[in-house]
C-alpha cells in the first residue's frame, strides 16, 4: 500500500497529475496527495481538493519562491515524510526534472525523467520514456519506500471536479535557497502553442533566406496551422523563435497534420513529431532520411512546390 | 585560479543504433561509442571560462575501456586533467548509481569550484544526474545555461525555461548544467591532437573508490526493456510535375479528413 | 620479388591513434563548416572569406610542415587523411590548401634557413597563401618546354614571362615561379637552365590576369600570372641555378599521393550517397538496393573503392617510412583512384537516375570535380609511363628511357 504525491509548477500538468494521481492512488489501495507552493495558492488548492484528490499540503511560502526547485524539493521532502511510503510523480517540465533529481537524492529514491506511461504492476512503479534521440522506448520498473517519477505533459487528461472535498493543510514554510535570481525576462508568447496546434507546417535549411519566411507562413494560413522550425533556423539562424524550435532538445508537438519543409528529417528533429498522425515532407532530395519517416512526400523545389499548395488550398476553399 | 571539473560520458552513437524494423529489437552489439555530443559543449565552456580567467579543467568519466578513445578527444581540446573510473559494466549503473561513483570520483580530481556538466547525454537525458549531485553535495545548482560567467566567487547564468529567461547567480562551489545552445565545440587542430596522444589518463576502478558494482545496482531501478517499435509511416512519394504532385497530395489530405 | 616491391612485408599499412581521431575531427569540421555552404561555393564560384579563415586557423596549409617552421608536424598519412576528407565534402578545399604543400615543400627540401624561416611559418599557420608557378600556355606536363625568362644582374635577378593555370594565384601571397636561366645545352636536355624563383605579390611588375571558369572544383580559382620585368633578389633564388627542373619533380612527387586520396574522398562520397539512394528508394515495388543490376553496380564502385583506399594509404605510410618505393606507389595510387573516382561519379549518376543530374542533389558535381584529378599534377598518361620506368630503374637499376 502506497500513498500517491505529486506537484508541478505548472498549473495544466498539475491537474494532468491529479487525474492519473487519483487513478493509481485507487490501485495502490492509497490516497492521492498534492503538494502546491505559494501562499498565494489557495484557490488551486481547493480545485484540486475538489477533483478527488484525498488532501492538499499547501506550503505557505512567499510567492516568489514558489516556482524554485530547490523550494519545491524541500517542500515534496518534508510532505514525503508524513507518508510511510509514496509513489512521487512531477510534472516532467525542466524545472520539474530538477526538483525530482534533488527529491530522489534527498529521499535515496529510483527515479525515472520523462515518462510517457505510468503503471501500478506488483507494488512496482513500471514506467516507459524515451532515449537515444527518442528512437527507443525504455520500460522501466521502480521499487521502494519511496520512488519518484516525472511524468509528461499530455500524457495523461486532466482531473475533472467529482463532487469530493479533499483536506486542505496549509503548512507554514521557509525555503533555504542557495541561488538568487537577479532578473526574470519573460519569453514572448507566441501567438500559438506549438505543443496544442492540430496543424503545423514546418520549415528548415532547405529555406534560403529569412525573407522566404512569409511564404511558409502563408502556407500555413492557408491550411490553419502554426509554422515551427528545426534546430538550425532557431538556434543557429535566429529566424525562428526558440519557441518554434521543434525537435529533441527543443518541443514535442502532437499535431493531426505536419508539413516538413526543406528539412532533412534527422534523428534530432524527427524526435520532436513521432507522435505527429500524418507527416509530410517537401525536399529537393530524394535521399533525405524525411521521405522514409513521412507519410507523404514531394520531391521538388519548395519554391515552387509551396506556392502551388496554397494556390490550390486556397481554390477548393472557394469552390 | 578556478578548479574546474567537467562529467564526460562515453555512449553508444545513436545514430548507430541496430534495429531490427520487423520486432523493434534493438542490438549495440558493434555499435560504435562516441563522446555525448553535450558534453563536448560543457567542456568547451569549462575551457572558455579557462581563457578568461584561468583555471584547472579536469574531465571526469565513469565508462568501458573503449571511452579511453573519447577521453583523447577531450584531451585535445584542451583538457588539463583526465579522470576516468573504468567500468565494463557501466550502463547498469541507474542515475542515482553513477551519481554515487562519480562524487567519489570528484574527490579523487581534488575537489573543484565548479562542476560542468551537460544538462543531459544523448543516450538517456534525464536531467537527473546534475540536481542529484548538488542535493548530496550540498551544492547550489544551476541548470539549463546558455551562457555562464565566473566573477568573484560566483557563477552568474543565463538559463532559458519554457516560458522565462532568468539570470541567476550562485556562490562557488557551485554546479551548472549546460545546453547545446551555450557553443559551438572547438575542433582540435593535428598538432594538438598529437599531444593529447601522450597525455596520462588517471585510472581507477570501483574498487579504488571503494565500491562494489553489487551494491551499486540494487537500488529499486530495474531496467524491464528496450524497444524501438518506430510508427510505420507510408512513405508515399506524389510524382509528377508540381502542379499534378500538388495536387495528388491534396487530394490524399481531403481524403484522410485533414483538411477543413 | 613481389613487384613492385620485395616481400609481402613491403605492403604493410599501420596507421597510429592519431590518424582516426584526426580523421574523425577533420570529417566534423567538413560537415559542419563546408557542407553547409556548398550550394554558395557553386553558385559563387568562390570560397567565403571567413570559411579560409577558419581554415588557416586550423592550419591545413602546414599539416605536413615541421613545427619548429609553424607547421602541425603532420605526416603523409595525415596529409592524406585530410584530402580524403575534403574529396568527401567539396574537393575543392583540397585543392586550395594543397597548392600551398607546392610551395612549403620544395623549400623544406631545397631552401636556405633564411627563405624557410621567412615563408615557411606565415603559410602553415595560414595567415599567408602561396601557389606553384610552373605552369605556362605552352607547357604543362612538359615542363622543361617553360619560357619564362630569368636574367641575372648583379645581385639580381629579373624575370619575364606569362603563366598559365596557376592554381589558387588569386588569393597567393607568394610564389615560386619557375623560370629558364640559361639556355639548354642541348635538344635532348631541355630540362637544364631551369630555376627556381620566389616571388612575393607586391613585387613591382608581377600581376595576377584572367581568372578562368573551369567545369569542376568551383571556388578554386585557376589564374595566369604575368612577370614584367619583376625584380627578385638573388636571396630568392631556390636552390642551385639549373636546378629546378629536379626540384620540380621532387615537389610533385611529393604531392601526388594528395590527389590520389582527394580522388578517394569523391569516391568515397559517391559511393555513400548511391548506398543511401538504393536503401531508400523503390521502383517497381523493390527497392533499388534489390534490383540486380544497382547491385552489381555498387559492388564494382565498392571494389573500387577499397583498392584505391588501399593504395593511398600504402603510398602513404610508404613515404612516412622514407622507403623510396613510395614514388612507385605514389604513382599506381594517383593513376587508380582518379580513374576510379570517375567511374563511383558515373555510376552514381547512373543509380540516382534523373536527379543524378540534378545540381541541387551535389551529384553530378562529383564527376565535374573528378576530371582534373586525372589531369593535374602528373597526367594519368604520365603516370602510366612513371610507373614502368619506376619500376625498370627500381628492379634493374637503369633507365629504360635511355635504351
Amino acid at each position: 500500500m502506497a500513498d500517491i504525491l505529486f506537484y508541478s509548477e505548472e498549473d495544466d500538468l498539475l491537474h494532468e497529475l491529479a487525474g492519473l494521481a487519483t487513478v493509481v492512488a485507487a490501485q495502490a489501495g492509497g490516497r492521492s496527495c498534492a503538494v502546491v507552493l505559494g501562499e498565494d495558492k489557495a484557490a488551486t488548492a481547493s480545485s484540486l481538493a475538489s477533483e478527488g484528490v484525498s488532501e492538499v499540503y499547501l506550503f505557505k511560502a512567499p510567492a516568489a519562491f514558489r516556482a524554485h526547485p530547490e523550494a519545491a524539493a524541500q517542500a515534496l521532502v518534508e510532505a514525503s515524510a508524513k507518508h510511510h511510503s509514496a509513489f512521487l510523480l512531477v510534472g516532467s517540465t525542466k524545472e520539474g526534472k530538477v526538483v525530482a533529481g534533488r527529491l530522489a537524492a534527498a529521499l535515496g529514491a529510483p527515479a525515472a525523467s520523462d515518462c510517457a506511461t505510468i503503471q501500478l504492476t506488483d507494488g512496482d512503479l513500471v514506467v516507459e520514456r524515451p532515449s537515444y534521440g527518442g528512437r527507443v522506448t525504455t520500460k522501466v520498473a521502480l521499487s521502494g519506500k519511496y520512488v519518484v517519477a516525472c511524468v509528461k505533459a499530455r500524457a495523461y487528461p486532466r482531473a475533472t471536479p467529482s463532487g469530493t472535498a479533499g483536506k486542505v493543510s496549509e503548512i507554514p514554510f521557509e525555503p533555504a535557497l542557495t541561488t538568487s535570481l537577479i532578473e526574470v525576462r519573460e519569453r514572448p508568447a507566441s501567438s500559438v502553442d506549438l505543443t496544442k496546434a492540430e496543424k503545423i507546417v514546418s520549415v528548415g535549411r532547405g529555406l534560403k533566406k529569412k525573407e522566404d519566411i512569409p511564404l511558409i507562413q502563408s502556407l500555413a494560413d492557408a491550411m490553419g496551422a502554426s509554422v515551427g522550425c528545426s534546430r538550425p533556423l532557431s538556434a543557429d539562424l535566429g529566424w525562428l523563435p526558440e519557441e518554434a524550435h521543434i525537435g529533441l532538445t527543443g518541443i514535442e508537438v502532437k499535431p493531426k497534420v505536419y508539413v516538413a519543409i526543406g528539412i532533412s528529417g534527422q534523428l534530432q528533429h524527427l524526435a520532436g513529431v513521432k507522435e505527429a498522425g500524418t507527416i509530410v515532407g517537401i525536399n529537393t532530395d530524394k535521399a533525405a532520411p524525411i521521405f522514409a519517416n513521412a507519410d507523404y512526400g514531394i520531391v521538388g523545389d519548395l519554391y515552387q512546390i509551396v506556392p502551388e499548395l496554397v494556390h490550390q488550398l486556397t481554390a477548393s476553399k472557394h469552390k | 585560479m578556478l578548479n574546474m571539473a567537467v562529467l564526460v560520458k562515453h555512449v553508444y552513437d545513436e545514430n548507430q543504433l541496430k534495429v531490427d524494423r520487423g520486432s523493434g529489437k534493438i542490438s549495440f552489439e558493434g555499435v560504435p561509442g562516441k563522446i555525448s555530443d553535450f558534453d563536448r559543449c560543457a567542456v568547451e565552456a569549462a575551457l572558455v571560462l579557462k581563457s578568461a580567467g584561468g583555471g584547472k579543467v579536469t574531465s571526469v568519466t565513469l565508462g568501458p575501456e573503449e571511452a579511453i578513445k573519447s577521453l583523447r578527444e577531450v584531451m585535445a581540446m584542451g583538457v588539463d586533467q583526465t579522470i576516468l573510473v573504468k567500468e565494463q559494466a557501466f550502463s547498469r549503473l541507474d542515475v542515482a548509481a553513477t551519481a554515487s561513483v562519480l562524487m567519489k570520483a570528484l574527490e579523487k580530481a581534488g575537489g573543484f569550484d565548479l562542476l560542468i556538466c551537460a544538462e543531459g547525454s544523448v543516450d538517456s537525458y534525464t536531467s537527473l544526474l546534475a540536481p542529484m549531485l548538488a542535493e548530496r553535495l550540498r551544492l547550489p545548482l544551476v541548470t539549463y545555461a546558455q551562457s555562464l560567467q565566473v566573477k568573484e566567487g560566483s557563477v552568474r547564468v543565463e538559463r532559458v525555461l519554457e516560458k522565462r529567461v532568468e539570470v541567476v547567480e550562485a556562490k562557488l562551489p557551485a554546479i551548472v548544467t549546460v545546453t547545446g545552445e551555450i557553443n559551438d565545440p572547438r575542433i582540435p587542430t593535428l598538432l594538438q591532437i598529437m599531444g593529447a596522444m601522450r597525455k596520462p589518463i588517471a585510472t581507477f576502478t570501483l574498487a579504488d573508490l571503494g565500491l562494489d558494482l553489487q551494491s551499486l545496482t540494487t537500488g529499486g531501478y530495474r531496467l524491464l526493456e528496450y524497444s524501438a517499435k518506430s510508427r510505420e509511416r507510408r512513405k508515399v512519394i506524389f510524382d509528377g510535375t508540381v502542379p499534378e504532385a500538388v495536387a495528388k497530395l491534396v487530394d490524399a489530405l481531403v481524403k484522410d479528413g485533414l483538411m477543413s | 620479388m613481389v613487384f613492385p616491391l620485395g616481400e609481402l612485408g613491403d605492403y604493410e599499412i599501420k596507421f597510429k591513434p592519431e590518424h582516426e581521431m584526426f580523421r574523425k575531427f577533420i570529417r566534423e569540421f567538413f560537415e559542419k563548416e563546408v557542407e553547409p555552404r556548398v550550394s554558395e561555393i557553386e553558385e559563387n564560384d568562390a570560397v567565403p572569406a571567413d570559411l579560409l579563415k577558419k581554415m588557416g586557423e586550423m592550419g591545413f596549409q602546414g599539416i605536413a610542415v615541421p613545427q619548429e617552421y609553424g607547421g602541425q608536424g603532420g605526416d603523409q598519412i595525415s596529409m592524406a587523411i585530410f584530402s580524403e576528407e575534403a574529396g568527401r565534402t567539396y574537393p575543392a578545399i583540397m585543392t586550395i590548401v594543397g597548392v600551398n604543400g607546392l610551395f612549403t615543400i620544395p623549400i623544406l627540401l631545397f631552401g636556405t634557413e633564411e627563405q624557410k624561416r621567412k615563408y615557411l611559418p606565415p603559410v602553415a599557420r595560414g595567415e599567408k597563401h602561396s601557389a606553384h608557378a610552373t605552369s605556362e600556355a605552352g607547357a604543362g606536363s612538359d615542363v622543361a618546354g617553360v619560357q619564362t625568362k630569368a636574367e641575372r644582374r648583379g645581385d639580381k635577378w629579373v624575370l619575364n614571362g606569362r603563366k598559365a593555370f596557376i592554381s589558387g594565384g588569386d588569393i597567393a601571397d607568394y610564389f615560386l615561379v619557375l623560370a629558364r636561366t640559361s639556355p639548354p645545352p642541348s635538344r635532348k636536355e631541355r630540362w637544364k637552365g631551369l630555376t627556381f624563383f620566389i616571388v612575393e605579390k607586391d613585387m613591382p611588375g608581377f600581376s595576377v590576369a584572367k581568372n578562368m571558369k573551369k567545369s569542376g572544383l568551383k571556388g578554386s580559382s585557376i589564374v595566369e600570372l604575368q612577370l614584367d620585368n619583376v625584380e627578385v633578389p638573388d636571396s630568392n633564388r631556390l636552390g642551385d641555378e639549373g636546378e629546378g627542373f629536379k626540384i620540380a619533380m621532387e615537389t610533385f612527387d611529393h604531392g601526388r599521393i594528395g590527389v590520389a586520396a582527394q580522388a578517394l574522398g569523391i569516391a568515397q562520397a559517391a559511393f555513400e550517397k548511391s548506398l543511401n539512394y538504393a536503401m531508400q528508394r523503390s521502383t517497381f515495388d523493390r527497392l533499388l538496393i534489390q534490383q540486380q543490376a544497382i547491385d552489381d553496380y555498387l559492388a564494382e564502385m565498392l571494389m573500387k573503392l577499397v583498392t584505391s583506399r588501399q593504395l593511398v594509404y600504402w603510398a602513404s605510410y610508404l613515404a612516412d617510412s622514407g622507403r623510396k618505393e613510395y614514388l612507385i606507389a605514389a604513382s599506381l595510387a594517383k593513376a587508380y583512384a582518379t580513374e576510379a573516382a570517375e567511374f563511383c561519379a558515373l555510376k552514381a549518376i547512373s543509380i540516382h537516375g534523373g536527379v543524378g543530374v540534378v545540381v541541387d542533389s551535389h551529384i553530378e558535381r562529383m564527376l565535374r570535380d573528378v576530371e582534373i584529378t586525372k589531369i593535374y599534377e602528373g597526367s594519368n598518361e604520365i603516370q602510366r609511363l612513371v610507373i614502368i620506368r619506376q619500376l625498370i630503374r627500381q628492379t634493374m637499376g637503369f633507365d629504360p628511357m635511355g635504351m
